[in-house]
Parts: C-alpha cells; structure tokens; sequence
C-alpha cells in the first residue's frame, strides 16, 4: 500500500491505528498502539495494555513506548514491579529495519470542531460503538487515545469522554529531547550496545474531553479546571455495516 | 435464565459484551442524568453464569469530570450471579498503591443493561480442522483478535489479543491477552454456591454504598500457544503450561476495504 506522500503523522490523524512488528531474527512480536502524541512530523507511541511479565516470579507491568521525532527513532519500556511498585525504565535503540509500523485506516472522522454534527456522536455512543478521541492542545500537540467511558447528559445535551488511560515519559516531549534524541540514540548504540537504563518522571495520561471544545489532563483535574482545546476529533471504527446488537 | 443462556451462546460465537448504564441521578456522585458504556472485554463463563471485567484501570472521577483528593485506578466486575443484582470494582490508591474492594448494588443505576454486539466472527476452533493458516494472515493484515479458553474445570475465559509472539523456534504462535484485574473468589464455585443458595449474603450491602470485601485481588492474563497449551496467572508464576481442553480464536468484523500501510 502507497502512503500518498502522507506521513505517519497525517496518518494518525486521520484516525488511522497503529500496530508494531517487532523483529527479532526470524520471530516477530506484534503490538497494538493505542496512546498516541503527534507534533509536527513527530510521534510517541504507547502500548495501551500493560502487559504482565514475570521476573523471579513476581509479576512486571510493562509499557512500551516507540517514539519517532523524524531524526531517529527509539523505543522505551516502563516496568512496575507489582510486588515492590518500584519502576524500572529502559531506553532501546532501534536498529535498522527491526520495528515495522503498520498502519491500519479502520477508523472514519465522526466529528470535527467547528463544523462537526454532536448528534453523529450521540448515535455512536447509543450503539456502543467503539471510539477514538483527538485533541489539539494550545502547544502543538495531539492526544489520540481510544474512548474508555463515553458520558451523553440527557438534560443539558453535552457529551464527555474519559479516555482510556496508559503511562507515558513526559521528558521525551520537550524540544530540549526531541534536539539531542539523534546524539542520544547513537550514544546508546556506541557505549552501551544499544539499551540503557534511564531514570525519568513517568505519568499517567488519562483525559476528560468535552465535545463543546475543552479538556482537562491530570495536572488540571487535580487543580479542578478545564483547559481549551484547539481542536477536536472523534473517529468511530469501520466495523462491517451488517454487524447486529442484542440488548438484555 | 433462557436470557442468560442467550448471551452465553453469543459470548462463545464472539459477540463481545458491553453494558449501557444510566446512573441514578438520585445518588448525588452520580452526578446529573446521563448515559454511560463500558466495554467488558475480560469475559468469563461457567454453566450459566457469566463475568464481565473492564481491562483499563481508569482514573477515579468524580460527577463534576474532576479527580478526587485520593486518586486510585479503578476496574469493574459485572455479573448475571443471583439474577443480576450487584456489581463490584477494585480501586487502588496512586499514593500508597493500597487496594480497596466494593461490592454494590444495581440500584445504583437507574437502568443498566447488557449491550452484546456480533463484532468477531470464528477464525479457529480447536474441535475442527484449521483453514489454512487464517490467524497469522489475520494479524499480518491488522486485525484485533480476541481468543477464548475452555479450562479442564468448565471455565470460558474470553479476552481481547494484546500482543503476538511468532516464535521460528520450534515454529510457535503465541496469542496474549490484554491483563485485567479480577477476585478468584468472586468467580469460584464456593461464592456461586453462596449467592445462589443463600440471599442473605447480600444482605448487608448498603443500597447506596455497597460493602466493603476483603478478597485477593490479582493481575490476570492468559498466553495461548496455538499448539493447544495456556498459562494463566497460577501457572505463569510456576513458570508451568496448562493443556487447554478447547480454544477459539476470533477476529474483528472490519469492513471489507479497510486499508494497511
């Protein structure tokens, strides 16, 4: 399939998932990615389920995280240790051609702010279909995550989404990292054979979205106030039209 | 009950389960008249019972959309046990990572119904021949899967694919599922016996804010080798397979001209 001169980023904006391919050798690992950021060309892509490994017999829930800031590409790994909660992380750098990114156009644009039709909205969440949610804050950056609880309010109309929460490495955001990732990444590959450990805030990226154009993100939940949106999105999955419901 | 042996029969096809809910605007954390879904993509089935568990363990928030002084992660159970009268959910603190179990009434929601939905569609069945190849040429296009286990003691453990493993090694496919959390004691046949037997058990849940349970809590997922063996969380922290008596594999009815790039 030929991208059309898109980049990924145009992708993801379309609604459009992304999964992983992982190769190792002859195997692979798939991995769906759900928690997206986008600024500009670049991406930050997490794994939306914290998959549990073992180590010693004590369960490990793992995040993964592959970012792109259109000079180099890495991975990450958020590990918490369920027996201690202490969190490891580990930054990877990516050799070439052992991560595809598939990109799968299975979501169509329900709604855009500004000249988007709430009742489309509605209708969706009346059939539990399965959503996905984009906002633009006032920094340049999109939050694409997959709709967790839709709330439609019957009296005063308005419609929220609580987003479907996952981890992420706030660091990884700032101009001052995405400047020095490419040196960063060859550092890694030359001095410590790829992978090292890191030591950085980790934090949970969970919104509050108001169809009527606001947000609110960790930091102004606990401060109890919205924040405006530029812009906003919600995608509804192109599953097969003939698909029947039963209500019990 | 032929309601339930319904959505049973559904479950096992792969219809996935959902609820629609209307919280009672009476209770004032409710928050205003409003209509809310959750998707309950940890499913387990024994007999004619069923359990549906969210997998995300979402921020707690309170009816005005903000986050309470004691942020914790929460997860919801629903059940049909006892006609389906309660409901329970675990929460744990951000802040001292302690959990906390409630057990509660329906009548906190002024309608809740289940929402099946015939999304899947059977892609393998270990009673019958395989056709072709279908689940690996199902994930190299980009579907979702959900795959579903029959244990050796009558119990359906139905959940959505998170991440693929294919193993040149000895040639393995290795499905797993999304982890979710979940109270063994609330699916065992003990606390079935319980409910069903005995309605008093239930009789201290106060209408409004339910009960307090003290049960152990942990964190479930199942990795399926398409060679026919599971684990579990019993068994991965013995670092031991189990022989799955039966196996399903389903995919996500995608329209037919979905795109990959």
């Amino acid at each position: 399939m030929k991208t059309n001169g898109q980049s990924i980023s145009d992708m993801l904006l379309k609604g459009m998932s992304m999964k992983l391919c992982f190769r190792m050798g002859e195997s692979q690992e798939w991995l769906p990615i759900h928690g997206v950021f986008v600024k500009d060309r670049s991406f930050w892509a997490h794994s939306m389920h914290h998959l549990l490994e073992y180590s010693d017999g004590v369960p490990l829930r793992i995040t993964t995280v592959l970012a792109d800031t259109g000079e180099t590409r890495f991975a990450s790994s958020i590990r918490e240790n369920l027996g201690s909660h202490k969190i490891d992380q580990l930054i990877i750098s990516l050799p070439a051609r052992s991560v595809d990114l598939i990109l799968v156009d299975d979501y169509e644009e329900i709604y855009q702010s500004g000249e988007g039709d709430a009742e489309a909205v509605r209708k969706a969440i009346a059939v539990n279909a399965d959503l996905k949610c984009a906002f633009l804050d006032k920094d340049g950056f999109w939050h694409i995550c997959r709709t967790h609880i839709p709330y439609a309010q019957s009296d005063s109309g308005k419609i929220y989404f609580q987003t479907a929460p996952f981890k992420f490495q706030p660091v990884f955001l700032t101009e001052e990292w995405r400047r020095q990732a490419a040196g960063q990444m060859e550092s890694i590959r030359t001095n410590h054979q790829g992978i090292a450990v890191i030591n950085t805030a980790v934090s949970h990226a969970q919104y509050i979205v108001d169809l009527d154009g606001r947000y609110t993100d960790m930091t102004s939940q606990m401060n109890k106030s919205w924040r405006d949106s530029v812009a906003i999105r919600i995608f509804r999955q192109k599953t097969r039209r003939d698909i029947s419901r039963a209500i019990y | 009950m032929d309601r339930d042996r319904d959505i049973i029969d559904k479950l096992l096809k792969g219809w996935s389960l959902k609820t629609v809910m209307e919280p009672d605007p009476a209770i004032e954390t409710n928050g205003p008249l409003h209509l809310e879904t959750l998707a309950l993509e940890a499913v387990i089935v024994h007999g004619v019972y069923f359990w549906g568990s969210t997998l995300q363990q979402h921020l707690n928030i309170s009816g005005d959309f903000f986050i309470p002084e004691n942020p914790a992660q929460m997860c919801f159970q629903y059940n049909n046990l006892g006609g389906k009268r309660f409901f329970n959910f675990i929460s744990e603190s951000l802040a001292d990572n302690s959990c906390f179990q409630r057990i509660g009434y329906l009548t906190r929601y002024k309608s809740h119904k289940w929402m099946l939905i015939d999304d899947h569609e059977e892609i393998f069945d270990s009673e019958n021949a395989p056709r072709g190849d279908e689940v690996a040429d199902s994930v190299r296009n980009g579907f979702d899967l959900k795959m579903a286990i029959l244990d050796n003691r009558d119990y359906w453990r139905i959940c959505c694919v998170s991440r693929i493993r294919f193993i040149r090694e000895g040639e393995k496919t290795l499905l797993e599922s999304a982890p979710f959390r979940i109270q063994p004691e609330f699916i065992s046949e003990d606390w079935i016996c319980k409910v069903i037997k005995n309605d008093k058990i239930l009789e201290n849940i106060h209408p409004v804010t339910g009960a307090v349970v003290l049960n152990p809590v942990i964190d479930e997922q199942y990795v399926l080798d398409m060679g026919g063996f599971y684990s579990d969380h019993e068994s991965r922290t013995e670092g031991a397979w189990k022989q799955a008596r039966r196996f399903k594999v389903f995919r996500k009815k995608l329209q037919p001209d979905i795109k990959k790039m």
